[in-house]
């Protein structure tokens, strides 16, 4: 047989392999189980989004990391952030309403519109049963309706690609940066949280992650290798919320923000020299960041990696490991 | 009580509706039986559902969905997975009443494992070499590799240059 005709056949016995109405009945029953034994174990809700920290910029003197990074790494370069230092800013647009040509998009990310402007899913995660402690005044119910195809006549206030739910402020945090749904069902809490990170100007890791609060409220701390996050191993490792964190946390706050592009993107994406860290707050939040090797920071799917001084990272970086 | 979080198993389904029939296809050159391959498509997406990863586009989670899926089914089989091997004599037809499409089928199934999702996503769902090295995460060689190693099992007569 020559290579067409395989292909061809091939092709053609293989379309017969369909999935059926039951196959898709039992994983959706297997789906909600799953959902709501989560629940149950108390496993965070993962959550995509783009957050910032609000914290000052001032705690990362060279001092500081020298003495975290310890007589055991005299070789490893002392971490020079500059407090106030400025960079060119990023400007990250208010989000351009979906149409059909990027739809694919705006349907695998979660979103609502609340005053005028687009909230989508946080990659800061929150467990159900810690969320009413986070819950604050209500502000609405969504409509649903939005879809892949809607276009923008149909971005109305709290319209949203979610279904219905009620939509409250989050205590601790501002309205115009985040937003969170939550419902109780048999007295499960479900709750999610969203962000609005379009429409603003970053001119240092601190205007985006400043607004997560993450300067001097991790309460504890994990981290996983890109091959085990890769494969959805979840192989999480314990990483100590102690002064390397921090140091690596102010670090973060004075880096340089740098715009995402195709290129960049496909050269950061093309490896696989990632590391993922999991931080969780005082209040129960548990914030997602994304580490590249070369030495550059992403939260969530906001438009912009931040730059670290290259000591801090890479003194943070090694000291997680393989 | 309005709900706040079934839009999540809403959008799980939508992405389900997206993706199923690929991941069991694969499932099923991997696995030969369809209540298996359900299986490791269920168990696909319930990686996916507690792993929410985070994807810059849609090919992006494909390509995450297809590596898991092979990963995984790939685990499954070097566990002796159920203490047995793929049998097909006697065993349901894989996909349809037609002997020929059936022999085929089972001609890529008598394949080795690491050569069967090669096969599988070049002649099939029509990636590139260079796209199936980054799905699942080895080099364009291996792929070439494993395609050409693939072919002479399969006894393929090539047609014209040697796919780049």
């Amino acid at each position: 047989m020559n290579e067409g005709q395989f292909k061809r056949n091939y092709k053609k016995a293989v379309d017969h392999m369909k999935t059926n109405d039951q196959m898709k009945k039992r994983i959706e029953q297997t789906l909600n189980t799953q959902r709501h034994e989560q629940k149950r174990q108390r496993k965070p809700l993962y959550i995509a989004a783009s957050v910032v920290i609000a914290a000052s910029v001032g705690l990362a003197a060279p001092s500081i990391w020298q003495q975290v990074s310890g007589p055991a790494a005299p070789a490893t370069q002392v971490a020079q952030v500059t407090p106030g230092a400025s960079f060119d800013p990023v400007v990250i647009p208010k989000t351009e309403l979906p149409d059909s040509k990027n739809g694919v998009k705006a349907d695998m990310l979660q979103l609502v519109v609340y005053q005028g402007n687009v909230y989508t899913q946080s990659a800061t995660s929150l467990d159900g049963t810690d969320a009413l402690a986070l819950r604050g005044e209500k502000l609405g119910t969504t409509t649903g309706g939005i879809h892949e195809l809607s276009d923008k006549g149909e971005y109305t206030e709290l319209a949203s690609n979610i279904g219905e739910a009620d939509i409250y402020a989050v205590n601790g945090y501002d309205t115009n940066f985040r937003i969170m749904s939550y419902t109780e069902i048999d007295g499960q809490v479900y709750a999610q949280l969203f962000d609005q990170s379009n429409g603003i100007t970053i001119g240092s890791g601190e205007d985006l992650i400043g607004k997560l609060h993450l300067e001097g409220n991790v309460t504890s701390a994990q981290w996983e290798t890109f091959a085990s996050w890769n494969n959805g191993l979840q192989q999480l490792q314990p990483l100590a919320a102690d002064k390397s964190l921090n140091s690596f946390i102010s670090a973060l706050y004075a880096a340089k923000p740098i715009a995402t592009s195709p290129e960049l993107e496909e050269r950061l994406y093309g490896q696989e020299n990632r590391k993922i860290i999991y931080l969780t707050l005082e209040d129960k939040t548990q914030v997602q960041l994304v580490l590249f090797g070369e030495g550059l920071v992403r939260y969530g799917n906001v438009p912009v990696f931040f730059e670290i001084e290259k000591g801090a990272f890479q003194a943070f970086w090694n000291s997680l490991g393989e | 009580m309005q709900r706040s979080m079934p839009q999540r198993g809403d959008h799980m389904m939508k992405v389900y509706e997206t993706y199923a029939d690929t991941l069991f296809r694969i499932a099923m050159v991997h696995l030969g039986r369809r209540e298996d391959a359900e299986e490791a498509t269920q168990d696909t997406f319930i990686k996916l559902m507690e792993k929410a990863p985070i994807f810059n586009d849609a090919e992006h989670q494909k390509a995450w969905l297809i590596r898991v899926i092979t990963n995984h089914c790939k685990s499954l089989l070097g566990r002796g997975w159920r203490k047995r091997e793929v049998k097909l004599e006697g065993a349901d037809p894989l996909t349809t009443d037609d002997p020929e499409d059936q022999a085929l089928i089972e001609l890529v199934l008598s394949l080795p494992v690491k050569y069967r999702s090669v096969v599988h996503l070049y002649y099939y769902e029509d990636y590139l070499i260079r796209e199936i090295g980054e799905i699942l995460q080895i080099s364009e060689s291996a792929v070439k590799m494993r395609l050409k190693r693939g072919r002479q099992l399969l006894k393929l007569e090539l047609e014209g240059e040697e796919p780049q």
